[in-house]
């Protein structure tokens, strides 16, 4: 009776199991670390980059509510569109153009 | 206790697949103990260990950000004779983290010019970071989901490995098959060995090829030991 065909051998007829004996249980003893800083300086440079976000945003001051009061005016329409684009000009809210022009009114009565 | 990292800043070459039949074979071969570091963040591996059959030898480390990586490879090496890190496909600091606590960066690539590009990008973040350190930091490219018979090499295939020989880049002649079972493992879990031939196709010569990629990269890590 013929002998059953050989296993296959791994590759390149390198014996795994063996292999593995030769990496024992590690001890508990840290080994030297990359410095983090040196590691985060080429990543930057070779194009890998830091993707998360480092820290959370810090939130928005919460802008004091001035302006609490509602007012209903009848203007004119040429008016209207003088106070619009003061508003627009001054980058402000209407009702901070409006205190500012009852402002300047007083000074100016004085 | 080598770290052997899964490099690529693309996606969907390979690198989890390598990185688990590398693992799981590791743990079924004798290894004492095998940790995976799922540094995917949609943690593939870590899904992977939640279906029945992980080997008893092993363990899985997830959820890890680009800060932590450097713990948990430097936890995971003092209670594992073998780290096994698989990285997202994205060219990140936590990739460069890896690279630098590495014995041995593997590369995947199929047999195509983009990954070899990426895979290029890869080697000199690794030759970098090794410049950086002072140290040399071994690596190979590992060609992924070939014909499964070694004879039906695609000419694409033929013409990066020579150019790759010819830049004296070193790569695995071991080359990671499709096969079925080991798309099977993210279905079913467990380690090729527990799969059941009835169910998946080529089982033995997919067992074969994983055993192989296996103890080249044993062997590979074992020369270079001996070598420095």
């Amino acid at each position: 009776m013929a002998d059953p065909a050989p296993a296959k051998p791994a590759f390149a007829g390198l014996n795994l199991a063996e292999d593995l004996k030769d990496f024992e249980l590690p001890t508990a003893a840290r080994l030297p670390r990359p410095d983090r800083a040196t590691v985060a300086a080429v990543s930057e440079s070779a194009g890998f980059p830091h993707r998360e976000p480092r820290s959370v945003k810090p939130a928005a001051p919460v802008r004091p509510l001035n302006f609490d009061a509602r007012m209903s005016l009848r203007v004119a329409e040429a008016d209207k569109t003088r106070f619009d684009d003061l508003v627009y000009r001054e980058r402000a809210s209407v009702g901070e153009v409006f205190k500012r022009l009852l402002d300047h009114y007083e000074a100016s009565r004085k | 206790m080598p770290v052997i990292s899964f490099v690529s800043p693309k996606g969907g070459v390979g690198k989890t697949t390598t990185a688990l039949l590398l693992a799981t074979e590791l743990a079924e071969q004798g290894a004492s103990h095998v940790t995976i570091i799922d540094a995917d963040p949609n943690q593939p591996i870590a899904k992977w260990a939640t279906l029945p059959g992980m080997p008893a030898n092993m363990d899985v480390v997830s959820d890890i950000g680009e800060a932590g990586i450097a713990d948990a490879i430097d936890d995971a090496r003092t209670r594992a004779p073998f780290v096994i890190v698989d990285l997202e496909g994205a060219a990140s600091s936590r990739v460069t983290h890896a690279v630098s606590m590495s014995d041995l960066v593997l590369i995947p690539i199929q047999a195509s010019v983009l990954d070899a590009d990426q895979a290029a990008r890869a080697i000199k973040l690794i030759r970098s970071t090794g410049k950086s350190l002072g140290r040399t930091i071994p690596y190979a490219i590992v060609f992924t989901r070939v014909a499964a018979t070694a004879k039906i090499r695609t000419r694409n295939f033929k013409a990066i490995a020579a150019q790759f020989e010819q830049a004296g880049i070193p790569s695995l002649a071991t080359a990671v098959a499709e096969r079925e079972a080991f798309r099977s493992l993210f279905s079913y879990g467990g380690t090729l060995a527990g799969l059941d031939p009835a169910y998946v196709s080529s089982l033995a010569q997919s067992r074969a090829n994983a055993r192989d990629l296996a103890a080249e990269v044993v062997h590979n890590i074992k020369q270079t030991k001996a070598a420095a």
